[in-house]
């Protein structure tokens, strides 16, 4: 047991250095002294630093006249290699996405795995550890990360993420993001943080956020113990997805119902090269949870997985209307109209596509995608 | 004999009052000579960097190198309150340097002597209090210096986490950050198993 606090902070309360009056004098004698020995010293120190300047500048002229060709050009540290169609950062690294935006990890153990970063929508994985996240605004672009069970959606704004198990701490410092987790949703504005999911729906008990608890002389509890990798979900939360799908295969390792762990058997399959197995998984997060936040994700991803990856449009097209009605976010459900359009067309539907185009042009006029749909759309 | 203060970091005047009504008598436009300088803010950087090291046996260097640090800089400034902001900054700069190279002697075996926890230790602490303390500070020698001034300010100095963080020099997410880690390893390290 540790020593109750206010023992604690009555014991830490008599470390009083002993300096009195007497002291403060005979220092202060001390100090004249040295001062006057430092006057003397700046002489000499002219003198050497004019040798050190006069060195310096032979070898720098040396240097330039004969350039070394297999030196590197910035001395910019290597960028972590990248797994297919995603990229691990490790701590000390600050990630730059296609948008503008930037995170910027905040200790040595996290990591952050970048699942898509296009013009249309960001999704980033904070596998673990702490990050702050300062998001361009961008209109037409879906910003979201995802904690384990907890993802946040951004229009424009700078937050901060820990992950401590399975809750994360959000506190936002500009802007405003949007929250959710298996049966919640709620909205931060700058200025204001909690822990999702909030304590009484947490699966795992977790006895007090670290963050308040920082304010005791001793931490509430232990820091999480980080397990060995043994499952699929471990190696598919850390970015390895080409572990994580063949351990999902071969030893056929269950996956369970929930909307995180289909998403990420989802991310394992298709960011390894297997979309076609991505697919069950997406459609059990629309089918199984339909009013899930990240249902309309779900079915966005899907879409592209059909249109792009396994050239199925017409089946595209129905997963991106799925995500456009579903979505509460305006971003999102413009961009999953323009794509509807260039669904139909590829399907073959130009009467669809054309109706579809019009309806884009009527409700978002200076749309992102106004070009393509008027294209795709027939239009033009 | 005027003792720094206990707790937080109230300044104590240690020549009386004399000083004091100097000090508002003085117009604003007049900078504060360094001898009344460090006869009025010694003891709180006494006090503050005594509390980081844990020890007193460096005390008078240290605090001399504050204030040799700072020479030039307080001619530039007139208010009380910003010399003594000031020169806590520069003493936690010191006293985390001087922990850095402690670290370093000890590393290489150049340093033999024993830290003596006791010397900044009020003499009515019961010994109970005294047990406690060096063991805090026994925990405290394997935290970074960083994370270990960020601690002593908050629960030994009794500074507010706003306050800390301006005398740490770093914006107040960086201090709570260090502040948890150090929470986190001492939890480790006190409790008993």
């Amino acid at each position: 047991m540790t020593e109750p606090a206010s023992k604690m902070e009555d014991a830490l309360s008599r470390v009083q250095p002993r300096w009195d009056v007497e002291r403060t004098e005979r220092t202060l004698g001390d100090l004249a002294r040295r001062r006057r020995r430092r006057q003397v010293r700046p002489v000499l120190a002219v003198s050497l630093a004019a040798c050190a300047f006069v060195t310096l500048g032979v070898l720098f002229a040396h240097r330039v006249r004969s350039p070394d060709t297999s030196a590197s050009t910035s001395g910019m540290p290597t960028p972590p290699a990248q797994s297919t169609n995603s990229s691990v950062v490790h701590g000390g690294r600050l990630l730059r996405l296609t948008d503008g935006s930037r995170v910027e990890v905040l200790d040595s153990k996290t990591r952050i795995v970048k699942l898509e970063d296009s013009a249309a929508v960001v999704l980033l994985a904070l596998a673990q550890g702490h990050a702050q996240f300062d998001v361009a605004r961008r209109a037409n672009r879906v910003f979201r990360v995802r904690s384990g069970d907890v993802s946040v959606e951004v229009i424009g704004t700078r937050f901060v993420l820990q992950r401590v198990g399975t809750r994360t701490h959000v506190a936002v410092e500009r802007g405003r993001v949007a929250v959710s987790w298996p049966s919640g949703r709620r909205e931060l504005a700058a200025g204001e943080a909690d822990w999702f999911p909030p304590a009484r729906e947490a699966e795992d008990v977790e006895a007090e956020s670290e963050v308040g608890a920082a304010d005791e002389p001793f931490a509430a509890e232990r820091a999480p113990r980080v397990e060995p990798k043994t499952s699929w979900r471990d190696h598919a939360e850390l970015g390895e997805f080409k572990r994580a799908y063949e351990l999902l295969e071969s030893s056929k390792q269950p996956v369970g119902s929930t909307v995180s762990e289909l998403m990420l058997a989802a991310d394992a399959a298709r960011l390894s090269g297997h979309p076609a197995e991505s697919v069950g998984f997406l459609r059990r997060v629309i089918s199984e949870h339909p009013r899930d936040a990240r249902a309309p994700l779900a079915a966005f991803t899907l879409g592209n997985v059909l249109m792009n990856q396994l050239g199925q449009p017409r089946e595209a097209e129905a997963a991106y209307r799925i995500a456009r009605q579903a979505s509460s976010s305006a971003a999102l459900s413009q961009d999953a109209l323009a794509r509807q359009v260039e669904a139909a067309h590829r399907a073959g539907d130009d009467v669809l596509a054309r109706r579809l185009a019009e309806r884009y042009v009527r409700e978002y006029p200076r749309g992102r995608r106004l070009g393509a749909v008027r294209r795709f759309g027939g239009l033009q | 004999m005027t003792s720094p203060s206990k707790r937080g970091p109230h300044l104590q005047l240690v020549a009386g009052d004399h000083l004091a009504r100097a000090a508002d008598e003085r117009s604003s436009s007049e900078p504060l000579p360094l001898d009344q300088a460090y006869r009025q803010f010694a003891p709180y950087v006494a006090a503050i960097a005594g509390r980081i090291m844990g020890h007193d046996a460096d005390l008078d260097d240290l605090v001399q190198d504050v204030f040799l640090e700072a020479t030039r800089g307080i001619a530039a400034l007139r208010d009380a309150a910003a010399i003594k902001g000031w020169l806590g900054r520069i003493a936690v700069r010191a006293a985390v340097r001087r922990l850095r190279r402690r670290r370093v002697l000890r590393a290489l075996h150049l340093q033999a002597e024993a830290v003596d926890y006791e010397s900044v230790i009020s003499l009515d602490a019961t010994p109970e209090q005294r047990a406690l303390i060096v063991r805090v500070y026994r925990a405290l020698e394997a935290l970074g210096a960083q994370d270990r001034a960020a601690w002593v300010l908050r629960h030994v100095h009794g500074e507010s986490l706003e306050g800390a963080a301006k005398l740490c020099g770093c914006s107040l997410s960086t201090y709570q950050r260090r502040l948890r880690r150090a929470a986190t390893y001492l939890r480790e390290e006190l409790t008993d198993d």
